[in-house]
């Protein structure tokens, strides 16, 4: 915010004052040879850069607490008889695959989470 | 997955190979957990060639100047070159001499939820934020989301042959379903029984998928509470974002597939 003009007012004018010491600056550098550019990389589509949704990456340890918790979360949403009971066990057992696709075992789930933190050689 | 022919790679052929080597045994313990989940055997069903091709192809593509680590930018091409390899299989249809064969439709409609939640191919959970801090970390509202998803696709495999006795199986589904707005309820017809992705269908209505990404979300949350209370609910608003294309596409979306069916067969 501008200050008000009479902030800015100096009260009156001082004597004169031996100047300071001029620290000497540091040498004056050469100039620095112009390095190669590297190339630019493509622009993103929008929306490829923001991160959709929080994610957990899951590994072979977490199989059988995630095929328990499948049965325990279909149980509680097809109680009420939305869905037909001849249908449950096929949905069931097809997210359980689906998520058993995705288990690498412990070694190799590792593998890629030190991965995903190390930076790519050029 | 195609390969386009004369790609020029970004670095040496040296540097694909030691790729190729360094992360051969991990792209094969991917076309292992897909032969696992589906009963099959990796080897004899061709998956590991498959994954193979597969690493080798990105291997080829990959671009160590964009930033990302190898593993993340290969993995989901490689569990989409397994699971595609998987399908085609003998085996796939006609299981395997002496083993317990899974339910052939649960393994169809397992295949097609990677589709639709393409993060489990990366072993991958997506958690609803608002439960991210909950004490399993949001596990539980996840896996219900794919139950919802897989309850989507189990309506759609069974209506394309149903007969109309069969259909009166899913009517409370397909009321709730009916329920919802014109462009909704295209969502979930584009998604689910016409297989075109999220991203697919955002291009599709030339908008950011985050727009019908953040739509289907609240969606499937819908049907979620719709099918525990078994009984209809206020249909979700279009969200602003999507908003524009509900107006502009208003003639072609109204009255909505599901709205068609409920008035046709039910």
């Amino acid at each position: 915010m501008a200050k008000k003009d009479d902030e800015k007012k100096l009260s009156k004018i001082g004597g004169l004052e031996k100047a300071p010491r001029v620290i000497d600056p540091q040498a004056i550098k050469g100039v620095e040879q112009i390095h190669a550019t590297n190339s630019v990389s493509a622009a993103q589509a929008v929306g490829l850069t923001r991160k959709r949704r929080p994610t957990r990456l899951m590994d072979l340890a977490d199989r059988e607490e995630l095929l328990k918790i499948v049965e325990e979360e279909a149980n509680k949403i097809f109680a009420a008889g939305t869905f037909p009971e001849s249908k449950r066990t096929l949905v069931t057992e097809a997210v359980k695959m689906a998520l058993d696709s995705g288990l690498l075992d412990e070694t190799d789930n590792q593998l890629a989470k030190d991965d995903t933190t190390k930076k790519p050689k050029a | 997955m195609t390969r386009t022919q004369g790609t020029e790679s970004t670095i040496s052929e040296e540097s694909i190979a030691m790729l190729v080597e360094e992360h051969r045994g991990w792209a094969e313990s991917i076309a292992r957990s897909v032969a696992r989940a589906w009963s099959m055997d990796w080897r004899e069903d061709g998956l590991d060639g498959a994954a193979l091709e597969a690493l080798l192809f990105c291997a080829r593509r990959y671009d160590p100047l964009r930033g990302v680590p190898f593993r993340g930018y290969a993995r989901k091409r490689i569990h989409e070159a397994s699971s595609d390899e998987a399908r085609r299989s003998k085996s796939w249809k006609t299981g395997r001499a002496g083993n317990v064969q899974p339910n052939e439709k649960a393994r169809e409609i397992s295949a097609r939820l990677l589709d639709v939640f393409p993060e489990l191919r990366e072993g991958q959970l997506a958690i609803e934020e608002s439960e991210s801090t909950a004490a399993d970390g949001g596990l539980r509202g996840a896996v219900r989301s794919l139950l919802v998803g897989a309850s989507i696709l189990a309506v759609q495999s069974d209506l394309a042959h149903a007969q109309p006795d069969d259909i009166m199986d899913y009517k409370k589904m397909i009321e709730l379903l009916a329920d919802l707005e014109p462009i909704h309820q295209a969502i979930i017809w584009k998604t689910y029984w016409e297989g075109i992705s999220l991203r697919g269908v955002a291009d599709e209505w030339s908008t950011d998928e985050l727009n019908v990404m953040r739509e289907h979300k609240i969606l499937v949350q819908h049907l979620l509470k719709g099918m525990m209370k078994n009984k209809r609910l206020e249909p979700p608003k279009v969200r602003p974002g999507l908003r524009p294309v509900a107006l502009k596409n208003k003639r072609e979306l109204a009255p909505g597939q599901f709205s068609i069916i409920i008035k046709g067969r039910i």
